[in-house]
């Protein structure tokens, strides 16, 4: 019974989605706003942690917007919406990144041995030679990592979203994990 | 918990720190403002870049009235800054631009309206070919991208000049085949296409002059090879129609603007950068055409970051 409720429900959600965003790709505006309260977070967060600059993100996530608002017509799948919003923010975060060639200087917090980035006997790594090392990656493996464990993608949405199959993305993502652990473990 | 998951827990843990809250925009603002704007600006509010040594020179420059086109000689601004080893020690009145690399600067926009940043819808503009006139002033010759072509109102050549207002397309004009640019001695130039016009500032016009002239850079000529019969061995052209002579031996149009010689420097346009006897620059960027101003620096035009969008100055050897 609360099998059939819950289909239900996402049912519903999954009309009005439809809904929303054939509204939005005609111009319907308040639509639109609706799908930029939806996801703007997500694209927002992604490109910070994948340009490090909240400026940068802002400038990308408003472009994206702007691109958003002419192409979501090309947009079938209500359910690859959220994917190719935040692809498109990304892609104009690396975009903005590389034309503005900047170089990050990491502050060392001074106090490492609390919260959520502490030390973590179990792990056997610390939180500022993870950060570390999560700042000197690529942008591009970091948007991989970004859209893995920061919007929640899943390996279809990856793959959509880099442009390689599920399974080429499970296995470009496994990789990245095992250099960064073998990284933090020689470091 | 093993400790593959535990790691990308911590990772998790760690990203998510990194990419901070949301920002909690105003949606309705958002989509008013994305549904208002015309088309593709590139929303920048700290995207202004400047070679910073120069913003003072630049400033005063344009406080005294001058502007536009390139200065002959070296222009000194009382109170104002030395320049940057990097940054030439003559004024580009007007031009936003950013260093590159070490005696290169790109060109970012003009105070003409010219913004080479800025998406033609959504990409920079292709800048196909370019030429400098007498009096140093930069003309280019650049398209839609291909994409964009479907997008924009325009598909055919803009013709426009740096640091002049506007853009000189088909409804001006311009022939949808324009191809090289020749500067003429009076600082005008010729856009070869079908009809070839001829821009003198703003104004187009079809050509009407002699099908064998002289020109800045040398002689063109206009004129089937068939034409030239009776001309002594050695000075008739090979098989094409439009040549040009240039004291040393004949250039196809199609071939002009590939490589240049100034004074102290000679360059050629390659798809992996400028390699110049001075050194190779701009490495790895496919560079369509070079031309070389009365200042002796090098200018270039390609791509900027695997897009369109390179309009680029090399300093002269002895300035870098």
């Amino acid at each position: 019974m609360v099998d059939m409720v819950m289909e239900a429900l996402s049912g519903a959600v999954r009309m009005d989605v439809a809904r929303v965003l054939a509204s939005a790709a005609k111009g319907d505006e308040m639509a639109f706003a609706r799908l930029v309260e939806a996801h703007d977070d997500a694209m927002y967060r992604v490109c910070v942690a994948v340009c490090r600059d909240h400026a940068v993100a802002s400038d990308a996530v408003q472009a994206a917007w702007t691109i958003a608002w002419r192409k979501l017509g090309s947009v079938r799948d209500p359910e690859r919406l959220r994917a190719w919003l935040v692809t498109v923010a990304v892609n104009e975060a690396k975009s903005l990144l590389k034309s503005r060639r900047r170089r990050w200087l990491t502050e060392v917090p001074a106090d490492t041995s609390s919260g959520p980035g502490g030390l973590d006997p179990a792990a056997g790594v610390g939180s500022i030679d993870l950060r570390d090392l999560l700042e000197r990656l690529d942008p591009d493996d970091r948007a991989l990592l970004a859209m893995r464990y920061v919007a929640g993608f899943n390996s279809t949405e990856l793959a959509m979203a880099i442009g390689i199959s599920p399974s080429g993305t499970r296995t470009r993502l496994e990789r990245l994990l095992a250099r960064l652990r073998r990284e933090l473990s020689d470091g | 918990m093993d400790d593959e998951t535990r790691f990308e827990r911590y990772l998790a843990d760690e990203l998510e720190d990194m990419a901070g809250p949301g920002r909690g925009v105003d949606a309705v603002a958002m989509a008013r403002a994305v549904a208002t704007q015309p088309r593709r600006s590139r929303f920048s509010a700290t995207r202004l870049v400047l070679a910073g040594s120069l913003v003072a020179i630049v400033l005063a420059y344009l406080a005294v009235g001058n502007r536009t086109t390139l200065p002959q000689q070296q222009v000194t601004v009382p109170g104002a800054p030395s320049a940057s080893p990097s940054a030439p020690a003559d004024v580009l009145p007007g031009l936003v631009t950013e260093e590159i690399e070490p005696g290169v600067l790109r060109v970012v926009r003009d105070d003409a309206g010219h913004d080479l940043d800025e998406g033609h819808p959504d990409f920079r503009y292709d800048l196909d070919t370019m030429t400098i006139t007498p009096d140093g002033t930069v003309w280019l010759n650049t398209t839609y991208h291909h994409s964009d072509n479907e997008n924009g109102e325009f598909q055919g050549p803009f013709i426009w000049a740096l640091g002049r207002p506007g853009v000189l397309g088909a409804a001006d004009g311009i022939p949808g085949s324009a191809w090289s640019l020749i500067p003429l001695l009076d600082s005008s130039i010729l856009v070869m296409g079908e009809p070839i016009v001829r821009v003198d500032e703003s104004d187009v016009a079809v050509d009407t002059g002699p099908p064998v002239r002289p020109v800045h850079g040398g002689t063109l000529w206009l004129i089937e090879p068939e034409a030239l019969a009776g001309m002594a061995t050695g000075e008739t052209p090979g098989g094409r129609p439009e040549m040009m002579w240039n004291d040393g031996g004949w250039t196809a149009l199609s071939e002009l603007g590939r490589s240049v010689a100034s004074p102290t420097d000679s360059c050629q346009a390659t798809f992996q950068g400028v390699a110049c006897s001075s050194g190779l620059y701009l490495a790895g960027t496919r560079i369509n055409q070079v031309a070389v101003a009365p200042d002796g620096a090098i200018w270039a035009v390609g791509d900027f970051e695997d897009e369109g969008g390179g309009l680029y100055r090399i300093s002269p050897p002895e300035s870098q």
